[in-house]
Parts: C-alpha cells; sequence; structure tokens
C-alpha cells in the first residue's frame, strides 16, 4: 500500500522506540517524543507496539491513501476523513482514495499516526527512527516533504485491546542526577517552587527553559559525561535545558535532575509558552 | 581504582573517577566499561563511557543502584592482570590548503612552516578518549602542545562534513556538515557514520596519514584498525 504526502505538515518524521545500542558511539536514543501514544496507536491498529509510526509536530498535513487501511490517530490532535472528523484515540477504517487532514489541537505537541501494517523505511542502529542531524533512519533520514510516496507492506495483524489513561498530572517528576549535590540548597529548593515556560527555542534535541533563576554549581562545567534524555541541565545563564529524544549522548553541564521516564511524553508534549513545574520524587 | 557512584534518576548510575581528564582515569573507565560488557545482558541495557567516568543505565525490575555499585567494585577487584586487545585506527587526511580552510591563521599563529605543522598533526599517535557529541566523532588526547591554537572569533555557520579540525588541544574530525568554530587544517574523504557498528571503540590508539588530492577525490584510501598487542 501506499500513502502519499499531499501536504507534509509541519514536521512530521517516521518514528518508533528508538536505539539504545549505540550510545557507546555517540548515536542518540531517538525515537518517539511520547513513547505511550506511539504505543496506543500501534495497539489500537493491530500493530506491534513498536512499529514504526509517523510522529506530527502540531499540524500533521495530508495524505492521500491508494487501498483501505486501518489507522489510529493518538493524541490531543484533530483528524478529518475527506474533511470529516473522524475519531482520535480510537481505531478507524479508510477507504481507497480517502484523503486524511492532520491538524493540531489545543493542546499538545506531539501527535502519531498509526497505519497497520510496516512502514518501508531506513534503518541506523537498529531503529527506523528518524534522526534529522545526520540524515539517517526514516524515510530517507529526514521530515516528510510534500509527492512523498511512503510505502506500508501489509504485515502481521494482531488483536486489539487497550487501555487509554490519559493521566496528566499538575507536576513533573523529577529524580536526582549526579550533580545534584552540588547544587546550593536555594537552588534545590527554587526548582521545585518556581513556574518555568517551555521556551520557543525546544525541537526533539533539547528543550529550553526561559526562568534564569537559578544559581548554578560553583564550576558551572564539568568534564563531559553520557548523558540521558530527561535529564535537567543548568549552564551558568542558570534557565534549565532538558535533554530530549535526540539529544547528545555527552554532555558537559551539570544536571540537576532528570524526568520520571513515566513522565517524559507528558513534559515532551509541553507546547512553546506553556509553564510547567517540577516535583522532587525518589522513585 | 577507587570511584563514587552517584544516582542518575530512576534506571542509571554515573561511576565517576574523578575530574582529571588523563591516561590513568581513562584507563579505569575503559577497564569497567570493557568488564560490563563483557558481564553482558543480564540486566544491563546500555553503557556510555567518557573521560572520566561511566553511565550505566540498567533495568530496574532485575538490578539495583546498588547492585551496580557491588558489581562495579567487583569486576574491578576481578581480573586485575587481563589485558584488553588493543586496536590502532588509521584514518586518511588530505592537508592541501583547498580543504585547510584556515592554514593561513593557523600558519601565522604557529609561527611554523605548513610542512611542519601537518607533520606535527599526522605524526603521533593519538588515544581516543570518548565518543559522543554526533555519530562518527571522537575526542582524542596528545595534539602535540606547537600546534595548539584557538578557536575562530566568530565560528563558520558551516563546517563541511569530513573538516579535520583544531581547538586549543584538541583535534577531530567533522562526521557531518555543522556550525563549528575549530581551525580547518584539512578534510577526510571517509564516511565516520556507520548504520550498524562503530569503526571505533573507546581507548582505540588512532593516527592520521596523509592523503593526495588525488586519493581524496578517488576516495582510494579507507580507515583500517589492527590488533596492535597479544592477548
Amino acid at each position: 500500500m501506499k500513502l502519499e504526502v499531499l501536504h507534509p505538515g509541519f514536521n512530521t518524521t517516521v518514528q518508533d522506540s528508538g536505539r539504545i545500542n549505540g550510545l557507546a558511539y555517540g548515536v542518540p536514543r531517538g525515537g518517539a517524543m511520547d513513547v505511550k501514544l506511539m504505543y496506543l496507536a500501534n495497539k489500537l491498529v493491530g500493530n506491534s507496539m513498536t512499529n514504526s509510526v509517523l510522529e506530527c509536530t502540531m499540524k500533521g498535513g495530508k495524505y492521500r491513501f491508494d487501498e483501505d487501511s486501518i489507522i489510529a490517530f493518538t493524541g490531543f490532535g484533530i483528524a478529518e476523513v475527506n474533511s470529516r472528523q473522524m475519531k482520535v484515540n480510537s481505531r478507524v477504517y479508510v477507504s481507497k482514495n480517502d484523503i486524511l487532514t492532520l491538524s493540531s489541537g489545543i493542546e499538545g505537541r506531539y501527535n502519531y499516526l498509526a497505519i497497520q501494517g510496516k512502514i518501508e523505511a531506513d534503518e541506523f542502529w537498529g531503529s527506523y527512527s528518524t534522526y534529522e542531524l545526520v540524515k539517517k533512519g526514516g524515510f530517507k533520514g529526514r521530515k516528510l516533504e510534500k509527492g512523498d510516496v511512503i510505502s506500508i507492506s501489509k504485515g502481521f495483524q494482531n488483536d486489539f485491546s487497550f487501555e487509554f489513561k490519559n493521566q496528566i498530572g499538575q507536576y513533573i517528576r523529577v529524580l536526582k542526577a549526579p550533580e545534584f549535590d552540588q547544587f546550593p540548597k536555594s537552588d534545590r529548593e527554587l526548582f521545585a517552587q518556581q513556574d518555568f515556560t517551555v521556551s520557543t527555542y525546544s525541537n526533539r534535541m533539547g528543550y529550553r527553559l526561559n526562568e534564569s533563576v537559578l544559581k548554578g554549581t560553583r564550576s558551572g562545567n564539568i568534564v563531559s559525561s553520557g548523558c540521558i534524555p530527561g535529564t535537567i541541565q543548568v549552564p551558568s545563564s542558570g534557565a534549565p535545558i532538558v535533554l530530549m529524544a535526540d539529544s547528545p549522548t555527552t554532555g558537559g553541564y551539570p544536571r540537576i535532575g532528570v524526568i520520571h521516564p513515566d513522565d517524559f511524553g507528558f513534559f515532551a508534549q509541553k507546547m512553546p509558552g506553556e509553564i510547567v513545574r517540577f516535583k522532587w520524587c525518589t522513585y | 581504582m577507587k570511584f563514587e557512584a552517584k544516582p542518575y534518576g530512576l534506571d542509571a548510575v554515573l561511576i565517576s573517577f574523578g575530574s582529571d581528564i588523563n591516561l590513568n582515569t581513562h584507563a579505569c573507565v575503559k577497564r569497567l566499561y570493557h568488564a560490563l560488557r563483557i558481564y553482558g545482558k543480564k540486566g544491563i541495557r546500555a553503557l556510555i563511557p567518557s573521560y572520566c567516568a561511566l553511565t550505566v543505565m540498567f533495568e530496574p525490575t532485575k538490578l539495583s543502584y546498588n547492585d551496580i555499585v557491588d558489581l562495579s567494585e567487583d569486576l574491578l577487584c576481578q581480573n586485575k592482570e587481563r589485558k584488553e586487545p588493543q586496536y590502532k585506527v588509521k584514518i586518511p587526511v588530505c592537508y592541501d590548503k583547498s580543504f585547510a580552510l584556515d592554514w593561513i591563521e593557523i600558519k601565522d599563529y604557529t609561527g611554523l612552516s605548513w610542512e611542519e605543522i601537518i607533520g606535527f598533526h599526522y605524526s603521533k599517535e593519538y588515544v581516543v578518549y570518548m565518543l559522543g557529541f554526533v555519530p562518527g566523532f571522537f575526542y582524542l588526547g596528545g595534539l602535540n602542545p606547537k600546534i595548539h591554537i584557538p578557536r575562530k572569533i566568530s565560528p563558520r555557520l558551516k563546517v563541511p562534513k569530513g573538516a579535520v579540525g583544531l581547538a586549543d588541544d584538541q583535534t577531530g574530525i567533522y562526521p557531518v556538515e555543522s556550525p563549528g568554530g575549530w581551525q580547518v587544517i584539512g578534510s577526510s574523504p571517509v564516511e565516520l557514520i556507520t548504520n550498524r557498528r562503530a569503526f571505533i571503540e573507546m581507548g582505540d590508539y588512532l593516527e592520521f596519514f596523509p592523503i593526495s588530492q588525488k586519493e581524496h577525490f578517488l576516495c582510494s584510501k579507507q580507515i583500517q584498525r589492527i590488533l596492535v598487542n597479544e592477548t
């Protein structure tokens, strides 16, 4: 089956659950920014959970199907089939020549389109995720463009069942990172009291936060060492930077904390200008 | 081999051997990295070695923070005599002035002839301290102080893929076109970003060897990785 890209949207890429075997070699984890929504999309159409999906950043684009198909669009966006609104977060049947239009909702940044079957994509270090910085993986190593034709091979179909728990808490839970003890007590307390705003300088590599309120560690630098996505770095400006899915594997800024893995997707969904609040936790 | 362990979220630990970049600390990181790799997949998800520390990501359902600390202590005490295979990687570089975008600045700053400069660059065995930043990038130790030169005052918006750069006591190759402030001394025609396995490991020795413009164009010289010790 073929999916024709009539409009690519703002930044639509092929993503799966990412790659872990290249972290020692500078290859970032990558993968969906909100993994739970990717799992859900795949489950709804009967794919295996980690199949590749299309990750839509805000506006998702316009697509034509050349065969009948089963799809699911998950997240907070709006989807239309031939200009009629379709249900999101559920299984939907589309017909040959149907046109699917995906747009963003009031909240949320990333939405996911799963199509029953397997998206033909390039493999890079064991994953089909697009890694735009080095133009590898996914669909030709880049975001989709108008006129692209994506092939989908009909795959094995699982039974579908799911449980969609959209637990949105007020806070983003944060655990200690290696340099936690080096930050003054006032920083550690302020970090959990301050309202932070997601900067416009935020993408799949990292989200900057606007407020330069932290004093930081005495030296302001560390010898570069291995970092994991979700890490909150504090450069000498005092404005935190959160490392996201495509972040470099090593970094030289002191790390005050790391986002709880279960809250990573919730944080990833924050739009530029949105307020976030953190809360220390231990498990 | 004393180390300090720090919790890093739910499922990672940073094992740090201090904060001095030198061959001794590097050797400690390398030993633990190899030992944990050999220890295998029993709950260890990924390892990221760096100058002075090792980031260990584990499966919280199988191992705990304390397990990783104990395991690291045990592994570092065991087989102290064990010698890891040592490899040397050789990478072709063309130092022709058409590729050495900053040859005038480098010459003026160092006060050396171009032949001397490139001689100091390639007649040297470097140590690969760590891999990171982007896929295919390596951090080397051992650049001759005679060719230390600060970064450019204003960075280039586009440094070409394959550019070989100098920055203070560092030298390296840009695996992909990117912005950057390193002084460009030459170019390597080889592809550093591999799709499955890396051609280089932290701890390898590395040497550059000079090639002609024609060899650069034809890409006729490749990377070699050779075993240099008996284990």
